[in-house]
């Protein structure tokens, strides 16, 4: 499969021909070690199954490891010493800023690795609320938290654009909306698929629709993530610019660990958007050894 | 609601005694979480958390014990937690028979051991075993399980 679709991107790219070569090559395995289990287990791990590991630079007992490694096969990774998550998705949960003892939603949540990070910036304090839409998915997300030692976590089931009375509306004190996209930026790690015609439009009123009833889940001045691993406008700024209401939300400034490489949010794109869409943040794969991601912080007003 | 509501557990002192006189986990190690109950299924739940309403809830905390005493299974993920606890029906593999025992080989169980016990190295507790007839065989789901792990 071909990655000619991803040349529309030429506008927004600094560097197309490594765009597009990064693009096709296989992505790099992260690790990180679970304060919620044993640290000093998962190291011990690292070391044995991979002395070619290199720590990650931005976060404290996180590791890259070579693409052919297979961190899932680790018997310390069946215990939940560790996890395999790629870079821009940690930074998705720990943007999200959870505290100890908040109510914390993350709407879309399966496979749940943004909603493990939640819990371990909350400390396993407080209530995560954790949802899906299928019941295959919510399967994968119990057993990705229950492995990884989170207590915190009420698993839950409904089509994330219909969730309600869960509390009173507006009631969480942070909001994680990671939402289906036409997933661009995992050509590293899955076979892309060709991209199908109106695919996107669909997706987009999806998107749309989530991230509205994130908003309204979210309590005035609370914080929600919007995230999304493609790098089309169309679902990100886009979306940012149509889904909230005047005066709803702002897009905060997100302060990106040193060493992790991002490009601000584009201000136009066919149409100019809200001038606050800038503070998002798109991940290129080959300014950062990563897939692609597009994430953004937002305050509810 | 499917499946009923998650409960508060009628009996949390009882249910805890019955783990420290099988395992001599202390009670005191469960200060800071609410075991909840639902059918025949026992949660563990850090204090504090709030189970919604209003929508279909599959699991509050995680899955620990499953039935009651004296008929009663600990699930793997209690045991990965707590184990390290434990003081009694412990048994420990060399690190090399880890990956036959979760490939499903019986490995003779110490001698006395009966019931669901506690699978350890020397530093990681592994999960759930059942002792039974001098036999020791893995009680950890298959689907948790890589085929790299299991050789």
């Amino acid at each position: 499969m071909s990655l000619a679709h991803l040349r529309r991107y030429a506008p927004l790219v600094d560097d197309l021909d490594a765009f597009l070569a990064a693009a096709a090559t296989p992505l790099p395995r992260v690790v990180w070690a679970n304060p919620l289990a044993d640290v000093e287990r998962a190291r011990e791990a690292v070391a044995r199954e991979c002395p070619r590991a290199v720590p990650l630079g931005w976060l404290p007992d996180a590791w890259r490891l070579p693409a052919d490694a297979r961190p899932g096969t680790w018997l310390e990774f069946l215990l939940g010493h560790l996890h395999s998550q790629e870079e821009p998705a940690i930074l998705a949960g720990d943007v999200c800023g959870a505290r100890p003892g908040e109510r914390v939603l993350d709407l879309c949540a399966a496979p749940g690795g943004k909603s493990a990070r939640l819990a371990v910036a909350m400390g396993d304090r407080g209530t995560l609320v954790v949802n899906d839409r299928r019941l295959d998915r919510v399967t994968a997300l119990r057993r990705t938290l229950e492995r990884l030692r989170v207590t915190c976590a009420v698993v839950t089931r409904a089509d994330g654009m219909r969730l309600g009375g869960v509390w009173p509306d507006a009631s969480f004190d942070r909001v994680m909306v990671d939402v289906p996209c036409t997933c661009e930026g995992t050509s590293r790690k899955s076979q892309p698929r060709a991209p199908v015609p109106g695919y996107r439009d669909s997706v987009v009123q999806i998107q749309t629709a989530l991230l509205r009833r994130a908003i309204a889940l979210t309590r005035p001045g609370g914080v929600l993530v919007y995230a999304t691993c493609t790098y089309a406008p169309e679902e990100n700024e886009a979306v940012l610019d149509a889904a909230p209401r005047e005066g709803e939300v702002e897009i905060e400034p997100i302060t990106v660990p040193a060493g992790l490489r991002v490009a601000p949010g584009v201000p136009e794109w066919g149409r100019p958007f809200r001038s606050d869409v800038i503070n998002a943040v798109r991940v290129w794969p080959h300014q950062v050894d990563t897939g692609g991601f597009f994430l953004a912080r937002l305050r509810r007003l | 609601m499917k499946g009923g509501a998650f409960e508060p557990h009628a009996d949390r002192a009882g249910l805890l005694a019955w783990i420290e006189a099988r395992f001599g986990i202390p009670p005191a190690a469960f200060d800071d979480f609410d075991l909840l109950r639902r059918g025949k299924t026992t949660w563990l739940a850090r204090r504090g958390v709030v189970p919604p309403t209003g929508v279909e809830v599959l699991a509050v905390g995680t899955a620990v014990l499953r039935g009651d005493p004296p008929r009663i299974k600990p699930t793997s993920v209690f045991l990965q937690r707590f184990g390290h606890l434990a003081t009694r029906a412990v048994q420990t593999l060399p690190d090399e028979a880890v990956g036959r025992f979760l490939a499903g080989e019986a490995f003779p169980a110490d001698d006395g051991l009966r019931g669901y016990v506690i699978v350890r190295t020397g530093t990681l507790v592994v999960g759930c075993g059942l002792a039974r007839d001098g036999a020791l065989t893995c009680q950890i789901p298959r689907a948790w399980l890589s085929s790299r792990l299991v050789r």
